[in-house]
């Protein structure tokens, strides 16, 4: 090999600057640290598979021949050409720092490919440092063993590392072999195994599917189940009714998925089923179906054994063929078709009934779906019964602690009466005795004078023993049922003249004074004149017993629509507020102690409560502002009953059947406000018309009288069956006379069975077509009633009844102005007319009109004349009224209709009355036209805590209510027709005289002025 | 003179009172009710008091206990007429520290005797 010739040259001039072997180990010492730093730098960076051992093997591999090599080469044959050795060593250290470089950054885990790269760039390091540092020389120097010596380390070392690296490489070949193939025989079982549960999962997701359906249905139950077990453990909770209805229906429908579910619950008082409670339409829709009824006729349409599915009934659209071709599970649901599910109680009674409509499966539930809704509807009914009993409990609860009370006073009043009337009777009896015996003993030695003064304390004090025993007697009289009542023409203001002087001169001795006004020069009433005179009496007596000296006592006598007024006031102590209610009642008297301010065993107002009732009165005490009490007794001006043929009672000592007559003429006169009253029915064949009874006419003309079918008005109207409003001709007894008849047949479902006629209002007013409405509105029930009197010797009990509602019904109101009340009434009808309700409806109407405050006759006056604001207790009282008052009404068994007008006249239109909390058009129209037409009377009329307010002002209080308390729509209307009597209702009001009643001045509290 | 005050509402009863006991002898002062007659009991010094239970005002029975509570007034013999002849009232009469008492109606001469013998008896 050619060597260039410049480097001998350079070579030259270095090689004397060392000696040879000097550099021999200088180059030999490059030569180890340039492998070492090759193969510290491979190490520094190689890949992780080299474990600590291997490295170490492999540079003691490469570094102990490549040394043990250099070090015999360098003894054997010593150091030459060092610039040349020291130059390509150089080169050798750059090489070596150039791969460091290059591979510095190579990243960690690098792949065979890379590590081939790593090796070759190292191997020609150390061979051209090998090459450049040993090899050269003894080529140069032509040392041919030194130069075999070189390449034979080199090549040692250089199969070494081939080796190393081969091997290296084999490893990992064989490594990744094996992982392949291991990889292959995995995936061959895999596929093997994927072939085997192919096979199965395709059974089994069959066999899961089919389970799957089962666990979710049974799943689907089970939840149902649950939900319905939590939803009847709620049901418990629920506190009332209203809130139970409610949450009946939303979990019925919630749970069962019906779209639409209603609650119907059977209501006493309307004697129909009553929605309660719907679910799934719109407010409006809700609020007219709320309330809506289902007569029991109906209900059983409903459930007929043929659409009977378990206990409940799947009811077909009317259309629809029935029984359906499939069962009923799987039929879909016809549109309109409803489940009709019965509220049943344990013991069977069917308290009402879920109704279920438009399924969202659009299909009919199954049987067992069916058999929890039973479950629901029973529990519901359980709850219901619960509900109501506890309701009931709670109020017999509290009539019980009521009667206890009353008992415990009663009680009490009786211990005190006897000491009073035992002081009573001594007093007097003491004088008697006292002065007798002296009169006896030194009458001799007294003085004609003191003599005489003697005996007039005698026949004074036995005066009043004898009147202390009469009260006590008429009393006694007073607990005797059956006392009979005298009715006899009895002129009051007579009466009062008669008595007055003797009152005054009582008053005078008293330092009182008394003023007695009669009002009228005659003012009769049909009663007993002793028992009137009675009344008087007490009334005045009592006045002056609590009247100091000093004080007024003034009696007026005065008309009040058809009944008498007697007012007494005095000037006295007044009455303590609480004591309002019980002073008229037996052996009370206010002040029960031993320290009696004044004489009095308390029986007079118990008296004259008790004749004022017997004459279908009121009687009733209210203190005067000032001091002072004044007594009010309304006495009705009832006509004369006449009754041809007297019925023979089963049991002669019966009253009740002339009574129950009585009462039921006075009953039609006072509704329809006339003086004349007619009452005619055929007899057992239906042959002849005869007068049962009748008021205003003479009793002549009555007795035999039989009217065939078509003879005179009567008759005509009984073969006809219409009613009639016309003058009768001259002939025509018993109706003949200058004025109109309203006669209006008695019609049973198949038959006339008599005739009730009526005429001359008792205003002085033409018949109208309301009166019309109203008579018709009655004429059932006084068939129904008249059917009860000819059966009344069977039902003596309810017979009482319906006597004691009729008694109720036709007792003198405490409404000062019943004109007031009148036109209300026309306003009302008129109002209902221009709203275009049926003539049923407006009969209905009517008829509540008449009865629709009854119950407020069983409220303690004083609370209605209470001037402060009532306490919850006492407004809870007032409120019951609407349900008493439906009570009171019960034996004259008025329509449904009538009873749900008159439950609900106390419902705001935004639902904030009483009783049910009902709101918008979900309360009767009834209900709130008489809500109108009350709170107009009420406005026009005086009440204890405001005057009466004016008319202009009432119809802005009213509008100005219109939307919370009344419908606005029946407002604007009722308004209208108010205004068109404007001015008879402004004449009626200046026309007000007694300014006491109507426009009593200044009230004491602010202005309230209707009472919430 | 012996000086009795006598004490009832109604003066009828009050006037027969009187006149027996006057025609007796003694000297009468009279009272329409019980405050009247705690005044004159405590003023007059009478040596019995004779009270009627049912008075307006506070009551016999009451006016009795006052006056057997007083320093000045408790030895006054205090005889009650009572209208309530039921031995619960008797009773009731004797707690409040009534001497003897008389049922109404009563004869003006056992009235008299009642007066002479508490009378006699205390002196």
């Amino acid at each position: 090999m050619e060597i260039p010739t410049s480097i001998p040259a350079l070579t030259d001039l270095l090689l004397p600057l060392a000696s040879e072997r000097l550099i021999a180990v200088y180059l030999a010492a490059v030569g180890v640290l340039g492998g070492a730093i090759a193969l510290l730098a491979q190490l520094a960076w190689r890949d992780v598979h080299l474990d600590a051992w291997r490295r170490l093997r492999f540079v003691g591999l490469v570094l102990l021949p490549e040394g043990f090599c250099r070090a015999l080469a360098g003894s054997l044959f010593g150091g030459s050409q060092p610039v040349v050795t020291a130059a390509l060593s150089l080169l050798d250290l750059a090489l070596l720092a150039a791969i460091a470089l290059a591979t510095r950054d190579l990243p960690q885990g690098r792949r065979r490919r890379d590590k081939v790269l790593l090796y070759l760039p190292m191997l020609a390091a150390v061979f051209l440092g090998l090459i450049g540092g040993d090899l050269a020389q003894p080529l140069l120097s032509r040392n041919l063993p030194a130069a075999a010596c070189h390449l034979l380390a080199l090549a040692t070392l250089a199969t070494l590392l081939l080796r190393e690296l081969v091997l290296d490489l084999r490893r990992q070949r064989d490594a990744a072999e094996a992982r392949c193939r291991a990889r292959e025989s995995e995936t061959i079982g895999l596929r093997q195994a994927a072939a085997v549960a192919g096979g199965e999962r395709d059974e089994a997701l069959a066999k899961t599917a089919q389970s799957l359906d089962l666990a979710r249905e049974a799943g689907r139950r089970t939840r149902l189940l649950e939900h319905l077990i939590a939803g009847a453990v709620d049901l418990q909770a629920r506190r009332g009714q209203e809130e139970l209805h409610r949450y009946a229906v939303e979990l019925a429908s919630s749970l069962f998925g019906f779209r639409r579910v209603l609650l119907h619950q059977w209501s006493e008082t309307v004697a129909a089923f009553e929605v309660q409670a719907v679910v799934g339409v719109p407010a409006e829709v809700e609020q007219q179906l709320r309330g809506t009824h289902t007569d029991r006729a109906a209900y059983d349409q409903l459930v007929h054994s043929r659409f009977r599915v378990s206990d409940s009934y799947l009811v077909p659209p009317p259309s629809a063929t029935w029984p359906p071709a499939a069962p009923a599970d799987q039929v879909a649901w016809p549109e309109g078709q409803r489940l009709i599910v019965p509220l049943t109680d344990p013991a069977g009674a069917v308290h009402g009934f879920l109704e279920l409509l438009q399924p969202e499966s659009q299909r009919a539930p199954d049987l067992l779906r069916i058999r929890y809704l039973e479950l629901l509807a029973r529990q519901v009914a359980a709850i219901l019964e619960v509900l109501d009993m506890r309701e009931r409990l709670a109020s017999s609860r509290t009539d019980l602690a009521l009667a206890t009370e009353r008992l415990q006073a009663l009680g009490d009043l009786r211990s005190n009466f006897v000491a009073n009337v035992s002081h009573e009777l001594r007093t007097p009896l003491t004088s008697i005795i006292g002065y007798a015996e002296v009169l006896r003993e030194r009458g001799d030695e007294m003085s004609p004078q003191i003599r005489h003064e003697f005996l007039d304390v005698i026949r004074a004090q036995g005066e009043r023993f004898k009147g202390i025993i009469n009260d006590l007697l008429d009393l006694d009289r007073m607990e005797d049922a059956t006392t009979r009542v005298e009715r006899t023409e009895c002129d009051l203001a007579a009466i009062a003249r008669r008595l007055g002087e003797d009152w005054r001169q009582r008053a005078v001795a008293g330092g009182c004074e008394l003023t007695v006004q009669t009002g009228a020069p005659r003012l009769a009433v049909e009663a007993d004149p002793v028992l009137c005179q009675q009344l008087f009496s007490h009334l005045v007596d009592n006045a002056l017993k609590f009247t100091p000296a000093g004080g007024r006592i003034s009696v007026r006598l005065g008309e009040q629509g058809t009944a008498v007024r007697l007012v007494v006031e005095d000037s006295g102590i007044g009455i303590p507020a609480e004591k309002l209610q019980t002073i008229f009642e037996q052996f009370y008297q206010v002040d029960g102690s031993s320290t009696r301010e004044v004489g009095g065993q308390g029986v007079g107002l118990a008296i004259c409560q008790d004749i004022v009732s017997r004459y279908d009165g009121r009687i009733w005490a209210e203190n005067v502002a000032g001091g002072g009490a004044r007594f009010t007794v309304l006495l009705p001006r009832r006509p004369h009953v006449v009754m041809p043929e007297p019925p023979q009672p089963v049991n002669p000592n019966l009253q009740e059947p002339r009574l129950f007559l009585q009462r039921l003429v006075h009953w039609v006169g006072e509704n329809l406000g006339v003086r004349s009253v007619i009452l005619l029915v055929a007899d057992r064949d239906r042959a002849h018309l005869g007068v049962l009874a009748a008021t205003g006419v003479s009793a002549g003309q009555l007795q035999d009288l039989r009217l065939a079918p078509g003879v005179g008005l009567a008759g005509k109207v009984w073969l006809e069956k219409t009613t009639r409003l016309e003058t009768p001709s001259a002939g025509d007894v018993p109706l003949a006379g200058d004025s109109p008849v309203l006669c209006v047949p008695l019609l049973t479902e198949s038959d006339a069975v008599g005739v009730i006629a009526v005429r001359d209002r008792v205003d002085g007013r033409p018949l109208t077509d309301d009166d019309r409405v109203l008579l018709e509105a009655v004429s059932p029930r006084l068939v129904h009633l008249i059917g009860r009197y000819e059966g009344h010797e069977d039902l003596v009990r309810e017979f009482a009844a319906i006597q004691s509602s009729l008694r109720v019904t036709t007792r003198v109101g405490t409404l000062p102005h019943a004109d007031v009340a009148g036109v209300c009434q026309a306003i009302c009808l008129a109002t209902a007319r221009s709203l275009g309700l049926p003539e049923s409806e407006l009969r209905h109407l009517a008829f509540a009109l008449q009865y629709y405050d009854v119950g407020l006759g069983c409220v303690p006056p004083h609370l209605l004349s209470k001037v402060e604001i009532l306490t919850d207790a006492e407004r809870v009282q007032l409120e019951r009224h609407v349900q008493v008052g439906l009570v009171t009404l019960a034996p004259l068994q008025p329509p449904p209709k009538v009873r749900q007008i008159i439950l609900h006249h106390h419902e705001n239109y935004d639902g904030s009355g009483y009783p049910k909390g009902l709101s918008g058009e979900t309360i009767p129209v009834g209900s709130r036209l008489i809500a109108l037409t009350d709170s107009l009377r009420a406005l026009l009329q005086r009440r204890p805590w405001r005057p009466a307010v004016p008319l202009g002002d009432a119809l802005a209080e009213i509008q100005a209510l219109a939307g919370t308390r009344y419908c606005p729509r029946l407002t604007a209307v009722f308004l209208a027709e108010t205004e068109k009597r404007r001015e008879l209702i402004e004449d009626l009001w200046q026309r007000a005289d007694d300014g006491e009643d109507l426009k009593r001045p200044a009230p004491l509290h602010p202005v309230q002025l209707v009472r919430s | 003179m012996r000086k009795i005050l006598v004490c009832d509402d109604d003066a009828n009863i009050r006037n027969i009172m009187e006149f027996s006991l006057e025609a007796e002898g003694f000297l009468v002062v009279s009272a329409a009710d019980g405050d009247e007659a705690r005044r004159l009991a405590a003023s007059e010094q009478p040596d019995l008091v004779i009270l009627d239970i049912m008075m307006p005002g506070s009551d016999g029975l009451a006016v009795c206990r006052e006056l057997k509570q007083q320093a000045r007034t408790k030895h006054l013999p205090v005889l009650l007429l009572t209208a309530r002849a039921g031995k619960k009232d008797r009773e009731a009469g004797l707690a409040a520290g009534a001497d003897d008492y008389i049922t109404k109606p009563f004869s003006p001469q056992r009235l008299v005797d009642k007066v002479h013998g508490i009378l006699g008896v205390r002196h």
